[in-house]
């Protein structure tokens, strides 16, 4: 049993070295970053001054009609945190059936909601010191999460069936790897929550280069 | 025209002018303070208006304002979470409105789901399209808009008016459609007798072409909604006041924007008032003025009438007096005017009547010591001092015998004697147009041909001779003194004018011929006209005479051959 075991794992790796998987990268042309620069007449009150938002670069991902996707990248939990009265990251993807948590860092009441279509929660208020349930994304689509209290904040979650999908640089470069062989659409989310779309050959051991833009 | 009418018509015109005037001015006067008080009182109902108005809205501005801009609201509406409603609903906390609704971004509004708070009753499905189509214009703007929009909850009930509130809902530079909220306006209150409220002034709220709010009564309304429908038309001025009449009744009005810049339809407070009380005031008044001005005008007219007499009457006594003047009488009555002035005119007058009775004194004296015609030439200045070279035939014409007559007389028998002889004579003379210049004590010198031109003097003169001594024969046969006379005629130039010193002078002739004259009369015996050659010369060839021996006379150096008329 232990032989057998051991032949079909050596006849497996010597598969995945015979039909190697490829890579596909390029640059996404970003448009406006969303969302804009807290009003000047914005003042919420805070017990520490706001900190600026992180980046919020595209989403770009690989997918096929009808493909059944591997379940490759749900075994860790994502996080979004509100940390200096901002969701960290602003911008991400996940694989539906991903985890995802919400920490509170700052040492105020947050309240994260969503009304988006493909996922509803309603967190409440909680403290630094509380955590909030934990939610499984087990629909795809994009989630724009909100805080009631903070109404500057805002996180765009992208849930994906596809497991081939990064975020950006703030140039807008990317990288996804570990691609079958064959012939995808290549999509990205703009800053702007507009897409762009492509078509891109993922061949064996290679990268292939994708340029995005509107 | 008489001057009593002429003053008549003056008075009328005058006191009609000013009555007229008076009564143009108190009518002008009374309208604009009339039409000042009613513009500030529609000033002051539509600012209180207004101000209640104002407090409303900015109250439930506020609540919309921070409904619009949760972010809850946001992230439901952006989602197109089908729980927007119950969102909003949670979110409001508030019950001080009739109903919400929310719009898309693209302004389309969302049916409110049934059961949710925003359809709980208050509209029939059967009115939310009329209530779609009057909130089209709610479409998400930059800012809240006003609007005024009108509903029947219920077919029972009366068309109700909503003051409806659009803010956008949005976050930040992102807006995902409009919150509408609305109130029914409560500030019109039904008026229970309409006629009375017109007359106070009553407020409705002018919407969609027509008067909301107010009982009017309907003949009123209709007439003041085209009205109003033409003075707003589609240019939306802020305000418009007029005036206008309905079935003979006058109204004014005044009309207030109550939504400018809103995208919703226009809407406007208006306040009428009926003008039928001032206008019966105004009626009153003015026959008031009217009866006191034709008081005013009688009045006038009998003040006329009377001082008009006191003039006229003294001026028809002055002109019965020019009458009497005019007949040679110089004392006429004259009735003295009752004022200073008429007085002092007949006092005047009577001065000036004086004074032509004295000249006419002055005339029959100058007739009388001078030739009358003379006395006419004289007064009328034509007769120059120094005198001119006339053509004239001079008659001399004496008594015979009268030293001896005269001597031993009393003078004053003598006198009436040649009075009555010189009267018939000088009567002659005057038929014939002869001019008497002198009598010398029983001798008459007579001129012919002056001052005035006669071209037949000579032929004159020997019939005014002839004549002379006709009627002195016909006196002869009447008096048991008769006298006998002699004439010498003599024509030619002489010099005819007044002589003497510059104050006082005679007209007579002065040259030879005049001394032919005398001296031919002097040859003349009684009944004997003696005539020189000139004169005989213009006789005609038929008239009898026989010529004289030569005459030698005095003062002429050669005989003269005179002619010795035959009768």
């Amino acid at each position: 049993m232990r032989i057998f075991t051991l032949i079909s794992f050596s006849l497996l790796a010597l598969c995945q070295l015979v039909l190697a998987d490829g890579s596909v990268s390029g640059v996404v042309v970003l448009d406006s970053q969303r969302p804009p620069d807290v009003p000047a007449g914005y003042r919420p009150l805070t017990v520490k001054p706001i900190q600026a938002e992180d980046p919020t670069p595209a989403i770009v991902w690989v997918e096929k009609k009808g493909m059944a996707y591997p379940k490759l990248r749900t075994g860790k939990t994502v996080t979004i945190s509100q940390r200096g009265y901002q969701f960290r990251p602003p911008v991400l993807a996940a694989q539906t059936g991903t985890p995802v948590i919400f920490p509170n860092m700052d040492d105020e009441f947050h309240h994260v909601f969503t009304y988006s279509k493909p996922y509803f929660f309603d967190l409440g208020r909680f403290r630094k010191t509380e955590t909030p349930e934990r939610q499984i994304l087990d629909k795809p689509g994009l989630i724009k999460i909100y805080c009631e209290i903070h109404k500057h904040m805002r996180c765009r979650l992208l849930v994906l069936d596809t497991p081939w999908f990064a975020v950006t640089d703030t140039r807008g470069s990317f990288k996804i790897t570990g691609i079958p062989p064959g012939e995808y659409e290549i999509k990205a989310l703009l800053p702007s929550e507009k897409q762009v779309k492509s078509t891109v050959v993922i061949s064996d051991g290679k990268t292939a280069q994708v340029q995005l833009s509107r | 025209m008489t001057f009593r009418a002429r003053l008549q018509q003056a008075i009328i015109g005058l006191v009609a002018a000013a009555t007229g005037a008076s009564l143009f001015i108190a009518q002008r006067q009374n309208d604009d303070s009339h039409r000042r008080m009613l513009d500030q009182l529609f000033e002051q109902q539509f600012s209180s208006f207004r101000r209640d108005q104002q407090r409303d809205i900015e109250l439930t501005e506020k609540n919309v304002r921070r409904l619009s801009e949760s972010v809850r609201l946001f992230a439901a509406l952006e989602a197109g979470f089908e729980g927007s409603y119950q969102v909003a609903k949670d979110e409001l906390r508030l019950d001080d409105f009739d109903f919400f609704r929310l719009l898309g971004s693209d302004g389309e509004l969302i049916d409110p789901p049934a059961g949710s708070r925003a359809d709980a009753g208050l509209f029939a499905p059967s009115i939310q399209e009329r209530l779609k189509q009057q909130l089209i214009p709610a479409k998400p703007q930059e800012t809240t808009t006003t609007g005024y929009i009108t509903m029947q909850p219920d077919d029972a009930e009366p068309l109700r008016i909503y003051r409806v509130l659009s803010a956008p809902i949005r976050n930040f530079d992102t807006t995902v459609g409009a919150l509408v909220f609305g109130q029914e306006m409560q500030d019109f209150e039904k008026a229970e007798d309409a006629k009375l409220e017109l007359e106070r002034g009553m407020q409705a709220l002018w919407l969609d072409g027509k008067l909301m709010g107010s009982t009017f009564p309907p003949e009123i309304a209709a007439d003041m909604e085209s009205e109003l429908g033409a003075s707003i038309g589609a240019e939306r001025p802020l305000n418009v006041g007029r005036m206008l009449r309905i079935g003979g009744v006058g109204y004014r009005y005044m009309a207030h924007c109550l939504n400018p810049k809103s995208p919703f339809p226009p809407a406007y407070y208006v306040s009428i008032v009926s003008l039928a009380g001032f206008e019966s005031q105004q009626r009153a008044l003015i026959q008031k003025i009217i009866a006191l001005g034709l008081v005013a005008i009688a009045l006038a007219s009998l003040v006329g009438f009377i001082f008009a007499k006191q003039i006229t009457q003294p001026i028809r006594s002055l002109v019965s007096a020019t009458h009497d003047i005019q007949q040679g009488n110089f004392q006429p009555a004259i009735t003295p005017g009752p004022t200073r002035e008429m007085r002092h005119l007949a006092d005047a007058f009577q001065d000036m009547a004086a004074g032509l009775a004295l000249k006419d004194r002055y005339h029959s004296v100058l007739s009388m010591v001078a030739d009358q015609r003379v006395a006419e030439q004289l007064m009328a200045g034509k007769i120059p001092l120094g005198g001119e070279l006339r053509d004239v035939t001079i008659i001399f014409c004496d008594i015979r015998g009268y030293t001896a007559l005269s001597a031993g007389r009393d003078p004053r028998e003598v006198i009436e004697l040649l009075n009555t002889h010189m009267s018939a004579l000088t009567r002659v003379v005057y038929r014939h147009h002869g001019v008497i210049n002198q009598f010398a004590g029983d001798a008459i010198m007579i001129l012919f041909g002056a001052p005035m031109d006669n071209p037949t003097h000579a032929a004159d003169a020997v019939l005014c001779a002839q004549e002379m001594l006709a009627e002195r024969e016909r006196l002869n046969e009447l008096t048991h003194e008769p006298l006998g006379i002699g004439f010498g005629i003599a024509t030619g130039k002489v010099v005819a004018g007044c002589l003497g010193a510059e104050n006082r002078a005679d007209y007579t002739a002065v040259g030879d011929r005049v001394n032919l004259a005398a001296r031919l009369c002097s040859v003349a015996a009684a009944g004997e006209i003696v005539i020189d050659d000139q004169t005989r010369a213009a006789l005609p060839e038929s008239t009898p005479s026989t010529p004289t021996e030569p005459l030698k006379l005095k003062g002429f150096s050669d005989p003269i051959i005179a002619h010795r008329l035959v009768s």
